[in-house]
C-alpha cells in the first residue's frame, strides 16, 4: 500500500483494518505514506506496492507509462475544496475571489510541492470559469485575481496537511483546504468554520491496482467500492456516491473534466506561461 | 591500514555524494545552472539564508560562550537538568521543534511575540536548533582551561587583560571557531524547524533549503542541485576562512 500523506488516517486506521476483518485470511500490509509527488517518484523509482492511492490522476498516468498499473484508477470517494476560517468568519469571506481582497491573509499549500494545492487553485479557477458564464458579471481578468490572491498568502505549506497545521497554529485568516481535512481538524479540536463556496471543485483522489495485482491486493482494491468501504470513508470525512446527512449540500460542484482535464489545468495555471506561474513576482 | 580505512570511509560518506551533487547541478550544462541562480527568487532565498545565518551565528556564539561559562565555572543549581535540557533541540525531530515554535511565536504566543511568517521567526528557529552546538563547543574549550594557569599568570604580575589575551583566548579560540562553523553551517541547511514557521513566501520569507526542496519537487532536480551547490560553497568558504586563522596563530 502506497498512499499520499493526507490519505494516511483513512487507510491506516480505517479502511485497511475494516477490510482485513471481513477478508478472512490474515494479511500483513506494509504501508508507506508520503507527499503525493514524492510517492509517485518513489513508485517510479522502484518502490514495490500493490495499491497506490495518490492525489492526482496524472500521477497514475505516469505509473501507467512505466507499465506499472494493472487496473484503474477508480475514484471510490471524494471531497470538496472548501475555505476554513476563524469562528464567526470575521473577514466575511464567502467565495474564493474574496480571498483576493486586500487585507485578507491566507495560507496555501505550495503547488510546486503539493498535489493538494493543485486542487485548491483549480477550485479558484472553477469559480472564475463559472462566473464567466454569466454575461452579467464583469470581473477582473483571471491572472489579476490570482496575482492578488498570491499577494495575500502569508504562508506556504509544503503539503496540504502542513498548510492546515500552520493555519491551526494561528497563521492567517483563511486557508483553502479539503472538506475532509477541515472536518478532521475540527474533530481534533481546532476551532474553525467551514465555508462552502457557491461554486467549488470536486476533489477525487485516484486509486490504482498495481502489477502484479496479487489476489489480496485485488480483493482490497475491489472492496474499496463497496457500501462497507463507503461507511469507513464517511467516518474519515470523505463523501461517496450517496453522501450521508452529516455532509451539507454544496452548490455547484465542478469536476476536473469540466475544466478540460488535468493537462488543461496544468497549462492554464501551472505551466511555464500559466497564470499561477506568472503571478510569481 | 587505518589511514586507508579512514580515507575510504570519508570518500564514501562525503566525497561521493558531494561529487554527485556537483555532477547533477551541471547535468544540463552551465546554462540552466546559471538560469536558476540568476532568478531573483533564488538569489533572494540565498541572501536571506546567509544573512539570517550570520546573525544567528553571532548571537549564539556569544550566548553559547556565556551559557558554557556558567555551566563550567559557575555554581548553577540544577546544572545536570540544564545540561540535558540543552540537548533537547538536537534530539527533537525537526517537525516537533517547528510545532513548538509555532505555538510559541504564533497568534496565541504566550510571550506576546507574533513572529511567525516573518524573517524573525526564521532567526528564532535557527537560534533554537543551534544553541546546543555552540554551548557544547565552548564547554569543551573552557574545560581545557586550567583555572591554575590564570591564577599563575596573575601572581606573575599579569593584569586581567593580559591574562585574557595570553592565557584564556589562545585556548578558547579553537572552540570559538568550532562553535561558529558548526552554527553557521547548520543554519544554512536547516529545513524542518524553519519551514513550519517561516511562511516560505518568495522574496519575503523563503529560505534556500525550502527553494531546493521546491525545485526538486516541481521536477527540476538540476536547479535544486545548483542552489545546493551554492550553499555548499558558502559553508565551505566559511569553514576555510575560520579554519585558517588558528593554524596561523600557532
Amino acid at each position: 500500500m502506497a498512499g499520499f500523506a493526507v490519505s494516511r488516517d483513512a487507510y491506516e486506521k480505517g479502511l485497511l483494518p475494516a477490510w482485513k476483518k471481513g477478508y478472512g485470511k490474515d494479511v500483513k500490509v506494509r504501508q508507506s505514506y508520503e507527499g503525493s509527488g514524492a510517492q509517485t517518484r518513489a513508485l517510479l523509482g522502484g518502490l514495490e506496492a500493490d495499491v497506490a492511492a495518490l492525489a492526482l490522476a496524472p500521477e497514475i498516468e505516469q505509473l501507467r507509462a512505466k507499465d506499472k498499473v494493472a487496473e484503474g484508477p477508480i475514484f471510490p470517494a471524494y471531497s470538496v475544496v472548501v475555505i476554513a476560517v476563524r469562528p464567526g468568519n470575521p473577514k466575511g469571506i464567502r467565495r474564493f475571489a474574496d480571498l483576493a481582497r486586500p487585507g485578507t491573509q491566507i495560507v496555501l499549500p505550495n503547488p510546486e510541492t503539493s498535489g493538494a494545492a493543485k486542487w485548491n487553485l483549480g477550485a479558484v479557477l472553477a469559480e472564475y470559469t463559472e462566473a464567466g458564464k454569466d454575461p452579467a458579471s464583469s470581473s477582473l481578468p483571471f491572472p489579476e485575481v490570482l496575482a492578488s490572491l498570491r499577494r495575500n498568502v502569508v504562508s506556504f505549506g509544503k503539503s496540504g496537511r502542513e498548510a492546515m497545521q500552520q493555519w491551526a497554529g494561528g497563521v492567517g485568516d483563511a486557508v483553502i483546504t479539503w472538506e475532509n481535512e477541515a472536518l478532521l481538524r475540527k474533530a481534533k479540536g481546532t476551532e474553525l468554520e467551514i465555508l462552502y463556496p457557491p461554486v467549488t471543485l470536486k476533489m477525487e483522489p485516484p486509486v490504482a491496482l498495481l502489477k502484479p495485482a496479487r489476489a489480496a491486493a485485488k480483493a482490497f482494491y475491489t472492496w474499496l467500492s463497496t457500501p462497507d468501504a463507503a461507511k469507513v470513508y464517511a467516518e474519515n470525512h470523505y463523501r461517496t456516491a450517496t453522501p450521508g446527512p452529516e455532509f451539507p449540500a454544496v452548490g455547484k460542484l465542478v469536476t476536473v473534466a469540466d475544466l478540460g482535464g488535468w493537462p488543461e489545468i496544468e497549462r492554464v495555471l501551472f505551466g511555464a506561461s500559466g497564470a499561477w506561474t506568472k503571478s510569481n513576482p | 591500514m587505518i589511514r586507508v580505512l579512514a580515507w575510504g570511509y570519508l570518500a564514501i560518506l562525503l566525497l561521493v555524494p558531494v561529487a554527485g551533487l556537483f555532477a547533477s547541478a551541471l547535468s544540463g550544462g552551465v546554462g540552466p545552472f546559471l538560469a536558476v541562480l540568476g532568478s531573483r527568487q533564488t538569489l533572494f532565498a540565498i541572501g536571506l539564508t546567509v544573512g539570517v545565518a550570520l546573525v544567528a551565528t553571532i548571537v549564539n556564539v556569544a550566548a553559547g560562550a556565556l551559557v558554557a561559562w556558567a555551566l563550567v565555572r559557575g555554581r548553577v543549581p540544577g546544572r545536570r537538568l540544564l545540561e540535558s535540557l540543552l540537548d533537547l533541540p538536537l534530539a527533537l525531530p525537526a517537525v516537533v521543534a517547528g510545532l513548538a515554535l509555532l505555538a510559541l511565536y504564533g497568534a496565541g504566543s504566550p510571550l506576546g511575540l507574533r513572529l511567525v511568517t516573518t524573517p524573525w521567526a526564521i532567526l528564532a528557529a535557527l537560534l533554537f536548533v543551534t544553541l546546543p552546538l555552540t554551548v557544547r563547543s565552548f564547554e569543551t574549550g573552557f574545560r581545557a582551561l586550567a583555572p591554575d594557569a590564570e591564577a599563575a599568570a596573575e601572581t606573575l604580575g599579569a593584569d586581567r587583560g593580559t591574562v585574557f589575551r595570553r592565557v584564556v583566548w589562545p585556548s578558547v579560540r579553537p572552540a570559538t571557531t568550532g562553535a561558529a562553523v558548526l552554527c553557521f553551517a547548520r543554519c544554512l541547511g536547516e529545513f524542518g524547524a524553519v519551514i513550519l514557521v517561516a511562511g516560505n513566501v518568495p522574496l519575503r520569507t523563503e529560505v534556500a533549503s525550502y527553494r531546493i526542496y521546491a525545485l526538486n519537487e516541481s521536477g527540476d532536480p538540476a536547479g535544486a542541485a545548483a542552489v545546493a551547490t551554492v550553499l555548499l560553497l558558502a559553508s565551505g568558504l566559511a569553514l576555510l576562512a575560520l579554519e585558517r586563522r588558528p593554524v596561523a596563530a600557532r
